[in-house]
Parts: structure tokens; sequence; C-alpha cells
């Protein structure tokens, strides 16, 4: 997928300026940077949520994108259950769906009587059924409990080998990127530029090259 | 619910054991006794005379109610929508706001003559825009956020209206429902008396003419059941259905 954002100014700053980003299809990619550096901006762009921009955005399919927001996003007025099928999943996935995010005892209850993480939760098992080949992750894991911090993770890390799908996660965390992604992308700069692009030793979350890890993780360390 | 209950009816009972004993004690020559209020209701029931006024009354009001509500929605949804819009039109809805009902319904019977539009008319225009400032302010609230999520997991477009963009609106539809309803009601017996020659109004004026207080208050008191009905039968469950969710 190849990115490249001619303009894209935000409240009368311009973000992007001949921005250009390339990321192969498949990767799980982490990217991070500064806050308001525009990283938000590029996943809106990636959705197509974003009218005011010029650019091209290549090998890449708008229509089988899944998106988690920074915030989880559910229709208050619908069951977890019907938040699921109104997006077409039929009532068999859907209660599958939410067995696989540990909700399958919630699944008639609305979004208000479910606790923050759960609703994460629910927000993710919408993305699972929507099997995209595109994955898109704003900080989907902050502040977030630990237990669903994990499911959270354990999943995306599964959605990402099931569906061979690519996926771009923002993360402000080290240990995240380093424990999920095979690439770190840095963004920087006004307008944004990407300033360090690091590949990941494979399972480097693992850390069968404690040395090469160190070492990354120095170099990381800094934009962190 | 019971208690509940109880509680309700209570000021109800209270009012009519004080209308019993101001009537036993005072024997006011312009209060009827409550028996007597009764009785003409029965009469006007057998006569056939409350239902056919009430049933014209009724249909104008319920005419007048759903094209007001369609009007009311249209507009308010697109001036909420388009700023553009919004600040052409919000002149005149200021003044439509204020216009006196009686100005209107008097322009309308002259202009129109006293037909049936014409009363209608009258109504409409009284009632839309009130309804159309309640859904604009409804549709300036959508969330965006939730048509986004909609359109990143492409709903189709009937879908995200009726599933996403709709339900937002419902608790707006209650509101313009309930003050609609109760707004329609009071000027629609006003065009009667103005210019009708049949309906709640009409009657409750020829009453008038002839000081039939008893008259006045059997129609009027049919009225409010019937506003009570309504309002148990349909407002009550509806909003109760749209809010579950809230908890």
């Amino acid at each position: 997928m190849e990115i490249t954002i001619a303009h894209k100014a935000y409240g009368g700053e311009v973000l992007f300026k001949d921005f250009h980003c390339q990321i192969s299809e498949g990767a799980f990619v982490a990217l991070s940077g500064p806050s308001g550096i525009g990283k938000t901006s590029l996943l809106r762009i990636l959705a197509g949520l974003e009218q005011d921009w010029t650019g091209a955005i290549a090998e890449f399919d708008r229509e089988s994108v899944g998106y988690m927001f920074q915030e989880a996003r559910l229709m208050p007025w619908l069951t977890a259950l019907d938040n699921l099928t109104l997006f077409g999943a039929t009532r068999d996935e859907a209660y599958q769906a939410l067995d696989r995010v540990g909700l399958a005892e919630a699944a008639g209850k609305y979004p208000r009587m479910l606790s923050g993480g759960m609703q994460r939760r629910l927000a993710l098992a919408r993305l699972l059924l929507a099997r995209p080949q595109w994955i898109l992750l704003d900080e989907p894991f902050t502040s977030l409990d630990s237990h669903s911090a994990a499911i959270c993770r354990r999943l995306i890390r599964e959605l990402h080998q099931e569906l061979k799908a690519t996926v771009l996660l923002v993360t402000h965390s080290l240990d995240e990127a380093l424990s999920l992604a095979d690439e770190v992308l840095i963004m920087s700069g006004h307008p944004a530029s990407i300033s360090e692009r690091i590949v990941l030793p494979s399972d480097s979350g693992v850390a069968d090259s404690p040395t090469d890890l160190a070492k990354i993780k120095a170099t990381l360390a800094v934009y962190f | 619910m019971f208690r509940d209950t109880i509680t309700r009816a209570g000021s109800i009972l209270f009012l009519v054991v004080l209308w019993y004993a101001v009537v036993g004690f005072f024997q006011p020559p312009l209060l009827p006794s409550p028996d007597a209020v009764v009785d003409r209701l029965l009469q006007e029931i057998d006569s056939g005379a409350l239902w056919l006024h009430l049933s014209s009354t009724l249909r104008r009001v319920a005419i007048a109610f759903f094209l007001a509500m369609g009007v009311g929605f249209t507009l308010g949804a697109i001036m909420g929508r388009y700023r553009r819009v919004d600040q052409a039109l919000d002149g005149l809805l200021v003044i439509a706001l204020n216009l006196p009902a009686l100005v209107v319904i008097i322009l309308s019977f002259i202009w129109l003559g006293l037909t049936e539009w014409a009363a209608i008319l009258a109504v409409v225009v009284n009632k839309t825009p009130t309804i159309a400032v309640i859904f604009r302010e409804g549709v300036r609230s959508i969330d965006r956020s939730l048509m986004e999520v909609a359109q990143v997991y492409r709903l189709p477009a009937t879908r995200r209206f009726l599933r996403v963009w709709l339900p937002q609106l419902y608790p707006y539809s209650l509101a313009a429902t309930r003050s609609g309803l109760a707004l329609v009601w009071k000027i629609v017996l006003v065009v009667e008396l103005v210019g009708a020659s049949d309906g709640m109004g009409f009657k409750l004026g020829e009453f008038f003419q002839f000081f039939e207080i008893d008259g006045v208050l059997a129609y009027a008191f049919t009225f409010v059941a019937i506003i009570l009905l309504i309002e148990a039968l349909l407002l009550r469950p509806w909003e109760r259905q749209i809010s579950r969710w809230r908890g």
C-alpha cells in the first residue's frame, strides 16, 4: 500500500505536505509519534473519513477496512448483540463474536451497562465480524483494564494471521509496539513525515536475539 | 405501581369531592353539580351529537397533526443539516413562531373561505414552526462519530438512515408529538369556534351563547378523557420503548 498526501490541513495548520508512506501488504505496523502530529488524520484519510485532502492511495481496498476508533463508538440504543447484527451479521455469528471477545453473557445488555473495557471489546467484535483486509487501530488499548487489553491484543494478533490482514496500529506504548508489530514507523515534524522505520526481528516480543532487541529498544525509546 | 396510581388519582378525586362540596354548600348558579354534567354528557351521547362533533374535531386534529409533523420534520431536518438553508429561513421561522394563532386563523378563513381546508391549513401553519424547531435541534445533535462508524463499516444508505440516523431523533419525535398534540387540539377548537359548523369548538361556542355550562363541562371532560387515553395507550408505551436503553 502506498499513500501520498500532497496536502492536508487541520484547523489552519498544515499537517501533511508531500507526505509519503509505504506499507507492505500483510504487515503489522505500529505507528507512533508526538500527539497532534496527524496519526489519527492519517488513519481517517485511509478510512475515507476525511474529504479535504489531496493525494492518492494505491493498492488499498477501502471496501475492506476495519477501524477501531479511540472511543468505542457503539450505538447506545442497541444491545450488544444488536450492535453487531446491525452491520449484517446473523445472530449466530454475532453470538460467536461476542463469545470470542468474552462478552457472551452481555449479549442483551446496552452499552451504557458495560464497562469501558467491555465496550472496547464489543467494538473489536464488530471489527472482527467485518473480516477486514485492512485493520486500522487508533490507540485501541489505552486506558483499558489489563484483562480487556490482553484479550484485545491476543485477538488482534489472531485476526492478523487468520485474515492475512494488514494492521496499522497507532500507539504510544513501546512495549505494545514491540510485542505486536513487525515494523515500527515514527512520524514527526511539521508538516509530518515518516522519520524512522524500524523492522523488528521476528518474534521480537519473545526476544530470541536479546542484543538486537536492546539496541532497537534504545533507538525507539527516544520516541516513546 | 398500585400506590403510584392511587397518588395520581388522589388529586383528581380531591377535585371531584371539592366540587360536590362547593355545589352542596353554596349552590352557585353558574356551577352545575357533577351529576348534572354527567346527565348532560349521557344526553349528548344518546342524541349522537357528542360523537358527531367529537369525530369532526378528531378528524381535523389527526389530519393537521400529521401534516404539521411531516412538514415540520422535513423543514427542521433540512435546516439542521444545511447551514445556508438555516440562515435563509431562520428569520421567517421566528416570525412564524410568534405569529398569533388567531391572526393566522382569521386570514386563512378570509383568503380561503370557510372551508375545511382553510381550517386545517390554519392549524398546520400555526403548529409547523415549533415542530421544525424541535427537529432542527434534533438533527444538530446527531452524533457524527456514530455516522462515521456506519460509513467505515459500509452500512447501506437506507439502513444507515433508518437504524443509525433516525433512532437518534426518537426522543425529539416524542417531544414534538407531545407538544404537537396538545397545541393542535387547542388550535383546532379555536378554528372551529371562529369558522366551522361542526366540531367541539363550534359546539362550545354554541353553549357559550346559551350559557349552558353543563354542556361546556361535559364536552371539556370528554376532551380531557381522550387526551389521557392517547397519553396512556400511545405515548407512554412509546416513551418506554425508546428510552429502554437509558435504563
